[in-house]
């Protein structure tokens, strides 16, 4: 027997088959003389034939079935998940066209049409006020004796002259007309309507003042000005210079609510 | 890309459902219970089948699955779902072997012997006896399941041996089977 200590872990790692040329032969040298080194590696090599046989040991009998069962269970379960991704996906595709053809579709009614088209009938005389009224004062009371939701301002510092108004149901809304004059002749109208619910069709031109969007549109030489006054739609139309139609829609809009009729353009 | 279902299921069976004898095999070393062990390997499938698009085809499949049982096992035990309890290491003193008497008879190696030796070895020792003795994985391997370094592996493997030697002469002795000294 060697005398020498015993290389156990090598011993160990020579079984694996894990050491170096030079280790191995310093080993194999020990192993020749030591017999105790020798039983030792004669049991690592008896346990691991001996736990190579345990890889063989039976499994239950329904083990594959039950296994196959499991994954057939998974896979209609994953066929239902699919599916479901797959109805939830086209809901949304057809949710998101649906959005796109409202957005893209034309206003209706469109309002700016309607505006200049009243305008036109105003000037032909096809279209008669109710209430011929100069005073501010007297048409909004007769306006909003009506049923309308009005206000009436003064612009006579800007040279316009009030010649009355009208209420009219268009479109199933209750509207309000106020007509003005100019120094040369041309007619000016406003138009005030419940706007909850109104989609404008694409204006031409937006400015915004303050909080303020004003949706401007040019329709057969004639320019309407539409903008929100809270509940309320408003709309300018007029003749002549554009800029001059929105300039006083500005002005209009910017006219605080309960403000004192006389001297504020 | 994934694979349409019908064939990745085909291409699964053929390549990992061989490999749950060997999951089913680590799983009742580690879990000591024939029932839990089922739930094992039950789940360790279908965990590999969901995922099986992150296998990579060539590598050892069993190493692949036997890395997900162990941390399936890990999971349970924290949880506490019919987990074993667990052997401490010092109960098993792999050091106590004596320096004579390694000639045990082979009788002495039989597989409900070894089984019930494998069974009172400290749960990370005996894993790392079953993947490497039992399964044959490499060192490297076994670091790859266990998530632990190579040198763990040695390690614990020497310990485990030198437990299961202590463990299995107790029985051959009383047998009379060590140094060929068998009883009438």
């Amino acid at each position: 027997m060697s005398s020498g200590p015993h290389p156990s872990a090598a011993l160990h790692d020579l079984h694996d088959g894990r050491l170096d040329p030079a280790e191995r032969a310093r080993v194999e040298e020990h192993l020749l003389s030591c017999t105790r080194c020798q039983s030792e590696l004669e049991a690592l090599r008896a346990l691991s034939g001996a736990a190579r046989q345990l890889a063989g040991s039976a499994v239950p009998g329904d083990f594959e079935p039950l296994l196959r069962g499991a994954l057939d269970t998974e896979d209609r379960h994953q066929a239902g998940v699919r599916r479901r991704r797959l109805v939830a996906a086209s809901l949304l595709v057809v949710a998101a066209a649906l959005v796109l053809w409202v957005l893209r579709a034309p206003a209706r009614p469109d309002w700016a049409a309607i505006a200049v088209a009243t305008a036109e009938q105003f000037e032909r005389g096809q279209l008669l006020l109710d209430v011929a009224e100069t005073s501010p004062d007297r048409l909004e009371a007769a306006l909003r004796a009506r049923g309308a939701s009005v206000r009436v301002l003064d612009l006579g510092m800007m040279g316009l002259q009030l010649l009355g108004g009208s209420v009219r149901e268009v479109e199933g809304r209750r509207v309000a007309l106020i007509a003005y004059r100019d120094a040369q002749g041309r007619t000016l109208l406003c138009e005030m309507l419940p706007g909850a619910g109104i989609r404008l069709p694409r204006a031409a031109d937006q400015r915004h003042q303050g909080t303020l969007v004003f949706h401007v549109y040019a329709l057969r030489g004639r320019t309407a000005v539409f903008w929100h006054e809270g509940p309320v739609l408003c709309v300018l139309v007029g003749t002549g210079d554009a800029e001059a139609v929105v300039a006083l829609a500005m002005a209009k809009a910017m006219v605080p609510e309960g403000a004192p009729r006389e001297g504020r353009h | 890309m994934r694979a349409p279902p019908n064939r990745r299921r085909k291409v699964f069976e053929s390549v990992a459902l061989p490999c749950a004898r060997a999951v089913h095999r680590f799983a009742l070393k580690l879990t000591r219970d024939p029932a839990t062990a089922a739930d094992l390997v039950q789940e360790v499938l279908l965990r590999a089948y969901r995922s099986f698009d992150a296998f990579e085809p060539g590598t050892n499949c069993r190493a692949w699955m036997l890395a997900i049982a162990y941390s399936v096992f890990i999971n349970m035990r924290r949880k506490g779902e019919r987990a074993p309890a667990l052997v401490e290491l010092s109960e098993v003193d792999a050091e106590q072997v004596p320096d004579a008497g390694w000639s045990v008879d082979r009788d002495v190696w039989t597989g409900a012997r070894l089984e019930s030796a494998l069974h009172a070895l400290p749960e990370e020792i005996r894993a790392v006896v079953v993947l490497v003795l039992v399964e044959e994985l490499t060192y490297e391997e076994a670091a790859a399941v266990l998530r632990c370094p190579v040198g763990t592996i040695r390690s614990r493997l020497f310990r485990g041996r030198r437990a299961l030697f202590t463990l299995l002469r107790q029985p051959a002795a009383e047998a009379g089977l060590l140094d060929g000294a068998r009883k009438p």
